[in-house]
This record gives structure tokens, C-alpha cells and sequence, in this order.
């Protein structure tokens, strides 16, 4: 009964929102937006840069929250908006070299290491190359499958699965050089 | 086995979705801003139209009225063309008309040969009607000079040939004042003949010029006027032509600045 309110509550203000009140618009933006500047954080390094884009993206959502037609969450469609701009913002920027290399490995990634903390990931992640961190947030950490990544980049499939592959020997070679570095051995 | 494989990365997923950056302060109203530029824009576009609309109407008023103005212009505009014309064919009568002179000038050295006194008188005639008609550029100023100096020249003629005709031929008619016919009565003993052919050949003529001189008297008024009424026109015009120009910069500033705004 509870969720179903919430729900209902969440459907006016967005249709506040699509009819230009700028209050609904702000509690909207208040909700969503530490969350999604996480998210804006993933794909690029620079804070102050990471929080123009995500205005740019809430632009967009508030330009469009019209066309949300309620079929999925509503956090779900903000976070594809955020996604898309760091995309197409980095793709400006000219930042992403894709390697066309479809040589892949189906490498495993299993050192749990549960003592890091959110800026350990995070420094693990922009260690990756601008092509390889791409690939690895959108499949790892957004879900994206190699086939909806390739379109996404105008990539072939096996490319996507290369990049992958390459990131994650990357992460696993800098997790190891972290952990040695915390227990001393170098 | 693929969870198991992946569990480094759903713990970072985990981590990361759990993570949340405060944004700046005044990152709202950066998006503010954005939201309140982005609005009025399609609001605005509603009233922009109203302001072409409105400036086209101003612009098509103030072209009818300047078509109007035209209009009267081209009416009175023949009447000027016609000045400009008579004023072209009475100096070319003239112009045409001295060499009259130059054939009695023939006739008066002919006349010399009898030891007569009258042809040193119009040869002096002839020579102040060709030197005005040379000399002056500006068409109006030679139709005004010209017809007083043509005019004297032919009252000598005039008179002359008329003595003449009053010795010889009193048949002709020509407009001349009593008195100088008997002035000139008293003075002058020709050849009957010789006049009289020479009047025949300068008494259309000058007939012509006087008509002609006198339509000169006539058109000049009316060319001053027409002259005043252009100037006034013109005048007017660029008043007109100013007001346009500033209400349309005044209409033009004043959308810009609602854009702006």
C-alpha cells in the first residue's frame, strides 16, 4: 500500500515536472542527483567536469520527462541520460581510442577484496585506458551486454569482448601490485 | 560459476552504486538558469510573431504612403517635362533662327553697295544675338538671357523690316507699338524689294520667336514652382523616410532586448 503511494507520488511530480514546475523539477533534482554525479564520476575523472555534464544530462531529463512513459524506474531512465551524455561527451572530446583487436580471453576476476573502500575502486577504475574503463563500467558495473555496448560505441561485439578482456587483466594486475603493496612484499 | 567469476566486479558494482558525491551548491542554479533560458524561448516565439506582424504592417503603411507621394510627384512631374522641353526647342529656335540674320546680312551688304545706312545697324544686331546664345551653359538662365537679347534683336528686325513693309508693302500685319513704326519712318529709305523679301523670310520667323518667348515667360513660373514643389517633396520624403527608419531601429531594439531578457 505504502510502495503503491510512493509510486503515485513519483508519477505527479515528474508531471509536474514535464509542465515546467520548477518545484517538482528541484525535488527531482534533489533526490537524484548526488547518485547520478556517482555515476558521472565513473566515466570521468575530473569532479568539477563530471558535475557540468550531469547538469547538461538533467537539462535533457527535464527537456524530455514528458516522453517516460512509466514503463521502467524512473531512476533506470535518469541513469541511461547520464550514461549516454558521458558517452557522447567523452566521444567529443575525442578521448576514446577503441584497439579493433578481437583477440579475448575469458580471464577470471575473483580477488575479493572487500576492505577497499569507493575511492580505491574508483582510483582502480581511472587507472584503466579511456577504451577499457568504457567497456568495463558499462558491462560491470551498469549491465550492459556486449551486443548493446558495441551499438552503443560503434564497436564490433568482439572488440567490446577484447576490451573487456584487456581491462580486466589490468585491474587484476593492479589489485595484486595494491595488495602486495599493503602487506609489504614491495 | 559466471557469478563466481564475476564477484570482484559485483562487489565493486555494489560499492558503487552505493556511493554518492554531493553536488556543488550552486549546481542548481546553474540548471536553473539552463531551465529558465530554455523556456521563455518557445513562449517568446508566440510573441515574436505578434512583433513581425506588427513591424510588417508599420513598413507596408509607410510604403503606401510613399507611393501616394510618388504619385502626386508624376503628376505634377509632366508638367515640368514639358518646361523642360520648350526651353530645349526655343534654344534651338533661336539657335536656328540667327543665321535669319547672316541671310540679310547678304542682303545688307548688298544694300551697302547702294550706300545705304540701315545694314550697319543689323549687323551690329547680328552680332549680339550670336554671343549670348554661345556663351551661356545652364539651360534655363539662356532661355531668360536669351529671349531678352533675341527679343531686342528682333524688335530691331522687327522694326526695320516693318519700316520697310510700311514703305513698300503696307499688307503686313505685324504686333508693334505706333511709335516705333513712326520712328523709323522718318529714318530709314530702302531698296522697296529687298525688304520686302527679307521681311517675308524673317516675319514667320519672328512671329515664331515671340510665340515662343512668350510661352518662355509663361513656363518659367511654372518651372520655379514645380522646382519648389520637388525640393518640398523631397523634403518630406526624407522625413518620412527618417521616422520609418527610426521606429523600425526603435521596434528592432526593443525585441532584441525582450530576447535578451
Amino acid at each position: 500500500m505504502k510502495v503503491i503511494a510512493l509510486h503515485q507520488q513519483e508519477r505527479d511530480i515528474i508531471k509536474e515536472a514535464a509542465n515546467n514546475n520548477r518545484h517538482a523539477q528541484q525535488k527531482i533534482y534533489a533526490q537524484h542527483a548526488p547518485k547520478m554525479l556517482g555515476v558521472c564520476r565513473q566515466y570521468i575523472k575530473d569532479l568539477q567536469q563530471a558535475e557540468d555534464i550531469m547538469i547538461t544530462a538533467f537539462m535533457k531529463v527535464f527537456t524530455n520527462i514528458g516522453r517516460f512513459e512509466h514503463k521502467g524506474s524512473f531512476e533506470g531512465w535518469i541513469r541511461r541520460i547520464m550514461v549516454n551524455e558521458c558517452i557522447s561527451y567523452l566521444r567529443v572530446q575525442k578521448k576514446v581510442g577503441f584497439l579493433e583487436d578481437e583477440f579475448y580471453v575469458e580471464d577470471t576476476f575473483n580477488n575479493i577484496e572487500s576492505h577497499f573502500s569507493v575511492d580505491d575502486i574508483q582510483a582502480l577504475i581511472d587507472s584503466l585506458p579511456e577504451g577499457y574503463k568504457m567497456v568495463f563500467n558499462l558491462f560491470a558495473i551498469e549491465g550492459y551486454k556486449h551486443q548493446e555496448i558495441a551499438t552503443m560505441l560503434g564497436i564490433s561485439e568482439g572488440t567490446s569482448k577484447s576490451q573487456l578482456s584487456h581491462a580486466r587483466k589490468m585491474l587484476k594486475e593492479q589489485v595484486n601490485k595494491l595488495k602486495n603493496y599493503e602487506n609489504g612484499t614491495e | 560459476m559466471k557469478t563466481e567469476q564475476n564477484k570482484t566486479e559485483q562487489y565493486f558494482k555494489s560499492r558503487l552504486d552505493e556511493r554518492t558525491i554531493q553536488p556543488s551548491a550552486n549546481a542548481w542554479d546553474r540548471l536553473d538558469a539552463m531551465l529558465a533560458v530554455a523556456e521563455p524561448e518557445k513562449k517568446k516565439s508566440n510573441k515574436s510573431w505578434l512583433y513581425i506582424a506588427a513591424g510588417f504592417i508599420l513598413f507596408m503603411a509607410v510604403v503606401a504612403l510613399l507611393m501616394q507621394q510618388e504619385r502626386n510627384n508624376n503628376t505634377i512631374a509632366p508638367a515640368d517635362n514639358t518646361v523642360v522641353i520648350i526651353n530645349e526647342t526655343t534654344t534651338e529656335n533661336v539657335v536656328q533662327q540667327d543665321p535669319v540674320p547672316v541671310i540679310k546680312h547678304e542682303d545688307i551688304n548688298n544694300i551697302n553697295e547702294n550706300n545705304n545706312t540701315v545694314p550697319v545697324k543689323q549687323q551690329r544686331a547680328v552680332a549680339t544675338t550670336h554671343s549670348p546664345v554661345v556663351q551661356h551653359q545652364d539651360l534655363q538662365k539662356k532661355a531668360v538671357k536669351q529671349t531678352g537679347h533675341v527679343i531686342t534683336n528682333q524688335n530691331n528686325n522687327i522694326d526695320e523690316a516693318i519700316a520697310a513693309v510700311s514703305v513698300s508693302a503696307p499688307a503686313h500685319t505685324v504686333n508693334q507699338t505706333e511709335e516705333n513704326i513712326s520712328e523709323k519712318k522718318s529714318h530709314i529709305t530702302v531698296d522697296a524689294e529687298r525688304l520686302l523679301a527679307a521681311v517675308e523670310n524673317s516675319d514667320t520667323k519672328n512671329t515664331e520667336i515671340v510665340k515662343n518667348n512668350k510661352i518662355k515667360t509663361f513656363v518659367n513660373s511654372d518651372n520655379l514652382l514645380s522646382e519648389v514643389e520637388g525640393e518640398l517633396n523631397e523634403s518630406f520624403r526624407s522625413r518620412v523616410l527618417q521616422s520609418a527608419v527610426k521606429n523600425y531601429n526603435a521596434i528592432k531594439t526593443s525585441v532584441a532586448n525582450r530576447n535578451y531578457q
